[in-house]
């Protein structure tokens, strides 16, 4: 069944409305309690305002609490991000590809799995000291797993049918990986890039809230330290919508390079 | 599809289980040999020796302390999990159950969602406080969406034949529910408690490790302790090498839980 | 000119050794179509993993114009049954077809190799698909078609490379009869144009009697060879023409008690039987 497009902005546009309702009662109710924990939306967007986007026109209305805090926080995720794919997805196919050495090491896999993540912040912060190191190193520590542990499962379920075909077509070993491996774990890699994405996140904030001098997590600890409320929510409500922003990437990314992957699915039902 | 006997891995019919655990001991024992090697390389100042890690984590059975720390951390896991299971469970069947409520929710949870959950240790520390009751508000805002968010694709994937059989056969909606709709639900709520497990053992150690001894007894507090000063690097390792044991087991005793409890879903990962 | 010579096959370890070919010996001339028919589970698909050289016989072996088989030959293609899981589904109907032509190709007329550039690929998938009645579904992917017009991709990959040898593994055992139909005939028209040499597995014996020059009746597992019939009905084969025809039902009821291991009526046979059929003169492979 194909959804037409109006239907579907439709609904977009439903979903804003919702939330801006949501906002509305929010404001209504926090205004009537004044809530020294819980202030109003308005209070909170024009913190936002003052403390991000009120800077000169040259430097694009960002201010140096913007470039000083939110550019670091957002470039470590990105970095941490690169190095777990660099790593995990080609080290992911030749793993699922080899049943001997996934063999060798799968304890060692789902050993470190199993690690809280949370655990490696201190270990590195004694091994690097303070700084962004430590922090890009948590975010790799984290988000390497589900990246890794998806894409050896999405190379090892490559259908039997499509390699043998690769087979007696006398493929060379560069195109069986480029034609039928990869795109065939794509889907994998992806639901594994999805939680990767959303754990950066979560390791950005925590690695800045255990140990940093800037970014978006010292800006939130800060904050609370000094009591002052309307920062802090300005710095949550920030961090939701890069949440919100880079699942609409992946989406993006994924609906791009996998469209074929939800119409197969589509279809086969 | 032609029946002849299955071509692949004829390897692992001739060696059985044994060859893939005797593959896992080699591959333990190699990578801490050569974690050995590479302690006695690099200073110990920046990497512990693993002998002298697996020593004080074996010494850390036998610290009372230590136990305590490792109870407090278990408990809020269970308490987490429960509280939050009774909770979304219900929650979840509702909204999967009628359109409208479902529509009007899932615009809101599609931005609380992307809210990193250790963002808000802070603000939980404030409001509440910090001690059990914090933790128990983290893990159950932490567990909620993966919890909430497979019960209600348990319910979309509940085949409409078997609902229909039963209905042809004059069960009434109630009972359809009872004996189709939450046994096919079953196993995505299980899959979702797995990783609502996961979640809640991360955000109770790492409270535990960002608030500090103010938060009771913990695995987190422990490590927030020996990284106090002078960090004790080995002390923090072997902690967390008990944490990612901690995590296995805790993996091991749901996936043999839900393999009892429901046979007819082979449990996957 | 192929030469199967008593290829065994066993799967699984000493202990628990599964036998699925047993002894299959066999010739197939050059432009012939032979057919591979017996009951679910004789063997069939494994014997022809053997032949395309994706599986090594246990014992025996596989020679091909001249040449023994021990990895895919060039010349050699490839229809499987599950058309869904062999087509890629990342790639559109035209790049599917296109994609075996970089290694292989042109082997047939001793030509240079491959097709070296996209376009000549491109334009020699199209060609492909153009011989199938496919042109218009070039641009899309395997999964908007339906199941014979997936089966008919496969075959346009298999063709587009100019096979000399074109292996088919019960490739209509998922389409409705109809197509079935259809399909067969484009079988035949590509055996008599380009005379390539084709062996095709079914379960099905109407399908085996219809397609082939010759039919080869396999035992039930281990597959061994129970009866080689050599199938001489009319040239120009109709599917409805040649299915009404005496000889044709006459085959047909021969191959099906063969199938099933029941005796043949001695008498009727004799007087009757316009084929030169014989059973094999093997004691050993006659159960």
């Amino acid at each position: 069944m194909r959804i037409p497009g109006w239907l579907r902005w439709l609904g977009w546009i439903r979903q804003w409305l919702v939330l801006a309702i949501a906002v509305w009662l929010w404001q209504e109710w926090a205004n009537s309690r004044q809530s020294t924990f819980f202030p109003p939306p308005s209070t909170i967007l024009s913190q936002m305002h003052q403390q991000w986007f009120s800077g000169p026109a040259a430097h694009l209305f960002l201010t140096s609490d913007a470039t000083g805090n939110v550019v670091p926080s957002v470039v470590r995720i990105l970095i941490g991000l690169a190095i777990s794919i660099a790593i995990a997805i080609p080290l992911g196919i030749a793993l699922g590809r080899s049943a001997v050495v996934t063999g060798f090491l799968d304890p060692l896999l789902q050993f470190a799995r199993a690690i809280p993540v949370v655990t490696a912040a201190p270990v590195f912060l004694a091994l690097f000291q303070l700084g962004t190191q430590m922090e890009v190193a948590t975010i790799v520590a984290g988000t390497i797993w589900p990246l890794l542990l998806n894409t050896i499962d999405g190379a090892r379920t490559v259908g039997a049918l499509h390699l043998e075909t690769a087979t007696v077509f006398r493929l060379s070993r560069w195109e069986r990986l480029t034609k039928v491996i990869i795109p065939s774990a794509l889907p994998k890699i992806f639901t594994g890039l999805r939680l990767s994405v959303s754990l950066s996140l979560i390791l950005m904030v925590y690695s800045e809230l255990v140990g940093s001098s800037n970014g978006i997590g010292y800006e939130m600890n800060s904050a609370s330290n000094s009591f002052d409320l309307p920062e802090f929510w300005a710095t949550l409500v920030l961090l939701a919508i890069l949440g919100y922003l880079m699942n609409v990437i992946v989406d993006g990314v994924e609906k791009l390079t996998l469209s074929w992957h939800r119409g197969a699915k589509r279809f086969a039902r | 599809m032609s029946s002849e006997p299955a071509a692949a891995s004829p390897r692992s019919v001739r060696f059985g289980v044994p060859v893939q655990w005797s593959r896992g001991a080699i591959g333990v024992v190699v990578f801490l040999v050569l974690a050995e090697l590479a302690g006695l390389a690099i200073p110990s100042s920046v990497l512990p020796r693993m002998s002298t890690v697996l020593g004080q984590a074996a010494q850390l059975v036998t610290n009372g302390q230590f136990i305590a720390d490792v109870g407090a951390t278990l408990e809020s896991w269970v308490l987490g999990l429960a509280i939050t299971v009774v909770i979304a469970v219900p929650l979840g069947l509702l909204l999967g159950s009628v359109p409208g409520v479902r529509f009007f929710t899932r615009a809101i949870v599609e931005f609380l969602r992307p809210i990193p959950s250790v963002a808000l240790i802070l603000l939980v520390s404030l409001v509440l406080g910090s001690g059990m009751r914090m933790t128990l508000t983290l893990i159950v805002y932490g567990c909620m969406w993966p919890i909430l968010y497979n019960t209600i694709a348990g319910l979309d994937d509940v085949d409409p034949v078997a609902k229909e059989t039963l209905r042809a056969f004059g069960f009434g909606r109630l009972s359809i529910a009872w004996r189709v709709s939450l046994p096919s639900a079953l196993p995505f709520i299980a899959t979702g408690l797995r990783i609502a497990s996961a979640v809640a053992l991360i955000l109770s150690i790492g409270a535990g490790y960002i608030i500090g001894g103010l938060n009771g007894p913990g695995i987190g507090t422990f490590i927030a302790n020996a990284s106090t000063g002078t960090s004790d690097t080995p002390q923090i390792l072997a902690a967390t090498l008990w944490a990612g044991i901690l995590g296995l087991v805790l993996n091991a005793v749901l996936t043999w839980a839900e393999r009892r409890l429901l046979p007819w879903h082979k449990a996957s990962l | 000119m192929l030469e199967i010579d008593s290829v065994s096959r066993t799967y699984g370890s000493s202990g628990t050794a599964q036998l699925a070919v047993d002894g299959v010996s066999l010739r197939v001339a050059d432009g012939e179509l032979v057919t591979i028919v017996g009951p679910s589970g004789c063997g069939k698909s494994t014997l022809l993993r053997c032949v395309a050289g994706l599986l090594p016989p246990t014992s025996g072996q596989v020679i091909l114009n001249g040449t023994p088989v021990t990895s895919v030959p060039d010349g050699l293609s490839v229809v499987f049954q599950d058309y869904s899981r062999s087509l890629y589904p990342w790639m559109r109907v035209r790049e599917n077809v296109a994609l075996p032509l970089r290694n292989s190709g042109r082997t047939r007329t001793g030509e240079d190799g491959g097709y070296r550039t996209r376009v000549a690929r491109r334009e020699r998938a199209l060609s492909a698909l153009e011989s199938v009645g496919l042109a218009d579904a070039a641009g899309k992917y395997p999964w908007q078609l339906s199941g014979g017009m997936q089966q008919r991709v496969a075959i346009a990959r298999a063709l587009a490379c100019d096979p000399v040898l074109l292996l088919m593994d019960e490739p209509f055992g998922s389409v409705d009869a109809q197509t079935r139909e259809d399909l067969e005939d484009l079988v035949l028209r590509v055996n008599a144009e380009r005379n390539i040499t084709i062996l095709l597995v079914t379960h099905d014996i109407d399908e085996s009697v219809y397609t082939g020059d010759r039919v080869i009746v396999l035992t039930p597992g281990p597959g061994r060879v129970r009866a080689d019939i050599t199938v001489d009905l009319p040239a120009p084969r109709e599917q409805i023409a040649t299915k009404e025809l005496r000889e044709f039902a006459q085959l047909r009821s021969e191959v099906s008690r063969l199938v099933r291991g029941q005796p043949a009526p001695v008498a009727e046979a004799a007087a009757h039987g316009p084929s030169s059929s014989h059973e094999m003169a093997n004691p050993g492979t006659v159960s």
